[in-house]
């Protein structure tokens, strides 16, 4: 296991490299840079102004030494500073990712919570009005759109429940009651097209394992439905439940993104947007390196998952 | 059910103490028009205003960006600054006199003015301030309107003389526009990065800053305005979406944001109908315009540049883009109505679609011809604008593209004048010249139409030197319906600004340019 893990680690960092020339390439080669963005199309400015703004910035230089000093600072754990608002990019990473990963792991939290249960019940009782009702919700949660979602909620919370409709974000740790008032409602935007696939998922990983012979087998034996339900039917269900929680959490942070939009959370999507439009290069770069890097590790961590779930699955 | 029963507690126990975080409560107003009240001002209460995005910086002499202006308005001060009627007037000077040439301008500073860290004010940090937006190494993006200014010293400690090379009437709309007074012990302790960093000597102190979240300014009890300013704090919430911005006016959370989508203002005058907030409209001094490379095709002829012109429905445009929520406009908007001459002066502002074809066939364009319209696709009413202009121009037989452009790239063909049109908006200027000279004179640094007449050159110059109101009045009448005639560019209309305004804000007052360094008189009616 530890083997394939470093392994797993090894192979992630030339795919890093990788993530570092596209995410540098593409925000270079895009037209338009920081210094005529910042100057717009109002300023009136001498051209030896401009070269001054230039070389402050190191546009002056040819893209391979401004690569290459981005990629030997970040050698040296130096994610370096933005240049449109002059803060050490690594602080504005974790404050923007900690809300994003909230609202990520908040949303795959209660959607797992109610999904899971609620395809388990679709499944067992097949065609009944609870397999019905639970096939229409996950209908529903898969046509509606989350920034339409989440700007009806916005809406409707501002009127009837205003103790919801909060803007001003505050970290968890610093205030959970608060936090939790600014992030219920985003957090359930979220969640409802996850929940949706989750609930789809469960009741066909559920429905097909329901009719496998050591289920079978398990009820001969005696066994009490619940335990057969839990031990044997569920845990058998949970390989295609957890590869596609897996892959959906990295869907979670782009969805996160127009969440964080509507709602005005001061995420990751904020984050990198806004620094696109600005041409604030190293905050494109190391921001789109760091989710990159966090989706690999994502990656990881559903792979291993495997080995606990099903111990027959073994790593070489 | 128990779990059920909890969470409704719970929920219940939330309530009553998120109203209380909301801060003031808002009674409704039965007020409809302006909100500068009678009531005597109270002291006290925070004012949270709606901000779309964040600062970039505290450096007023670098600052670009639309976001860092508000905040900065609030932290430091010039020697004068515009008032509502577009004139200057005191700020830390208290008193000023130029020279019968128009070359020396002599500021008299008030007494006891302090820098928010302790230090006082004094002539040498006015001169420092110069220098610094002045000094190439700066790089300020804004240093060039000053180059007319040959020297700055201090008389004494309370008076600064600037002399001017040549005569340059619009000087102190520039001084109040750009220049704001630094105190240079700070600034060098700081290695002259103000970016995150202030000691100005404005009404309130920056206190925290949260990025992306918040800015909170607190009152400065030193300032040199007696009484003033009334708010404890003034907290800049950053809340990007206008939805989740009108949201948090309906549920009291913010007292204070400008709109500037006409799309949204029907629901906010619906909130203002209900009482809920006033909604003022101000008319921008900023206009929407379709662009010409003069330079390119047939738009270097001046009688297809004016047969587009006439060929414009520009209220037509206003409906459809700007939701009729503005005015159709000359280079100078309403909004500088001590200079702008009405639109009825301009023939072409009427739609005469014979006219426009007889002056492209008089062209050498009898059967139209087909171009692209830059527009940026982040900015809805000028990419609107686009459409309906190429559907317009349909009639005379042009057949127009628009280029939905990202910002960024828009800026970069906008710098190196690679586009055949663009539609976009330009102003926020508080003198004809700062509107005027950069855009259209031969060379000038913000002329991407590459325009260049002699007329037009003589008159921009002519309206620099002028001294007199009524000289200065005179030319920029006759600047105005040159520009018209030649149309470099083809100007639309200008939008309305709305603000979002809590009932129980009183005492605001609308400065075309400055609209958030006139809180600084403002106050809570209930604290």
């Amino acid at each position: 296991m530890r083997q394939y893990i470093v392994r797993r680690l090894l192979i992630a960092l030339p795919t890093l490299l990788g993530v570092t020339v596209v995410a540098f390439l593409m925000i270079h080669l895009i037209p338009g840079n920081i210094v005529q963005v910042m100057l717009g199309t109002r300023t009136d400015i001498t051209p030896q102004q401009l070269h001054e703004l230039y070389r402050l910035y190191g546009l002056n230089q040819p893209l391979y030494v401004q690569y290459w000093h981005w990629l030997s600072q970040l050698f040296q754990g130096n994610l370096g500073f933005s240049l449109r608002t002059g803060l050490p990019i690594a602080s504005l990473i974790s404050q923007s990712f900690g809300v994003t990963a909230e609202l990520a792991m908040g949303a795959l939290i209660l959607a797992v919570m109610v999904a899971v249960p609620l395809g388990m019940i679709a499944a067992l009782y097949q065609r009944s009005a609870w397999d019905y009702l639970a096939r229409g919700f996950a209908l529903v949660g898969l046509i509606i759109p989350n920034f339409w979602l989440g700007t009806m909620l916005v809406m409707l919370t501002s009127f009837y429940l205003p103790v919801f409709s909060v803007f001003n974000y505050v970290p968890f740790f610093t205030n959970p009651l608060a936090n939790l008032q600014d992030m219920l409602v985003p957090i359930i935007t979220l969640a409802l097209s996850l929940m949706a696939i989750i609930t789809r998922m469960t009741r066909a990983a559920v429905l097909e394992t329901i009719g496998l012979d050591h289920v079978r087998t398990a009820r001969a034996k005696g066994l009490r439905e619940s335990i057969v339900n839990l031990r044997h039917v569920l845990r058998n269900s949970l390989i295609p439940i957890t590869t596609i929680v897996g892959l959906q959490f990295g869907y979670l942070l782009g969805g996160a993104i127009v969440v964080e939009n509507v709602f005005s959370l001061p995420g990751m999507g904020r984050l990198i947007v806004d620094a696109i439009n600005q041409r604030d290069y190293p905050v494109v770069q190391s921001s789109v390196l760091f989710v990159s890097a966090v989706f690999v590790l994502i990656n990881l961590v559903v792979d291993i998952s495997y080995g606990f779930i099903n111990p027959q699955i073994r790593y070489q | 059910m128990k779990i059920t029963r909890w969470l409704v507690a719970g929920l219940a126990s939330l309530l009553p103490m998120s109203l209380a975080a909301c801060g003031t409560s808002s009674s409704p107003s039965q007020s409809t028009g302006t909100v500068a009240s009678a009531n005597t001002p109270h002291a006290g209460g925070t004012l949270t205003i709606g901000m779309k995005g964040d600062a970039l910086t505290l450096d007023p002499m670098l600052t670009t960006d639309e976001y860092s202006k508000p905040v900065e308005s609030l932290l430091y001060n010039s020697l004068v600054k515009m008032g509502p009627n577009q004139k200057i007037e005191p700020d830390l000077a208290k008193s000023w006199s130029v020279s019968s040439n128009g070359l020396v301008y002599t500021f008299n500073l008030h007494r006891n003015v302090q820098f928010h860290h302790g230090s006082q004010m004094t002539a040498a940090d006015v001169v420092y301030s110069f220098n610094r937006i002045m000094s190439t190494q700066l790089a300020s993006p804004w240093g060039s309107f000053f180059q007319p200014v040959k020297s700055v010293q201090a008389l004494n400690n309370d008076t600064v003389q600037v002399t001017l090379s040549q005569p340059d009437a619009p000087f102190l709309p520039v001084v109040a526009s750009f220049l704001v007074i630094m105190d240079p012990t700070f600034v060098n302790q700081h290695g002259g990065n103000l970016q995150r960093v202030e000691d100005g000597t404005g009404p309130y102190i920056l206190s925290q800053w949260i990025p992306n979240q918040s800015i909170t300014l607190v009152r400065n009890p030193h300032y040199f305005v007696h009484g003033e300013p009334y708010f404890n704090k003034v907290v800049f919430q950053i809340i990007p979406s206008t939805t989740a911005r009108i949201a948090a006016l309906q549920s009291g959370q913010i007292q204070f944001a400008e709109f500037l989508d006409p799309k949204h203002y029907g629901q906010l005058e619906a909130m203002a109908s209900a009482h809920k907030i006033v909604a003022e409209k101000y008319l921008s001094s900023n206009y929407h315009m379709f662009g010409f490379n003069t330079q390119w095709g047939p738009f270097k002829h001046q009688k297809v540049r004016l047969a587009f012109s006439y060929a414009l429905n520009r209220p037509q445009i206003l409906a459809s883009a700007g939701f009729n929520e503005g005015m159709v406009t000359g280079i100078l908007t309403p909004a500088l109505s001590r200079w702008a001459i009405p639109t009825s002066q301009y023939p072409s502002y009427t739609q005469n679609i014979a006219t426009a074809k007889r002056l492209l066939a008089e062209a050498g364009y009898p059967h139209g011809f087909s171009f692209n319209i830059m527009a940026p696709s982040s900015f809805p009413v000028d990419l609107s604008s686009a459409v309906i202009i190429a559907n317009q121009l349909q009639a005379i037989g042009v057949t127009a593209h628009v280029v939905p452009t990202e910002w960024g790239t828009y800026v970069n063909n906008w710098v190196k004048r690679s586009f055949e049109s663009f539609t976009g908006e330009n102003g926020d200027w508080t003198d004809p010249d700062l509107a005027m000279y950069a855009a259209l004179h031969t060379g000038g640094s913000t002329n991407a139409f590459q325009f260049s007449n002699s007329q037009v050159d003589q008159l921009l110059q002519q309206g620099r030197q002028s001294q007199a109101f009524q000289q200065r009045y005179q030319t920029y009448a006759q600047l105005q319906k040159v520009v018209v005639q030649q149309s470099p560019m083809l100007y639309t209309f200008a939008s309305y600004n709305l603000f979002g305004i809590s009932p129980t804000v009183k005492g605001y007052v609308h400065v075309s340019g400055s609209a958030f360094s006139t809180l600084q008189s403002a106050w809570f009616s209930n604290p």
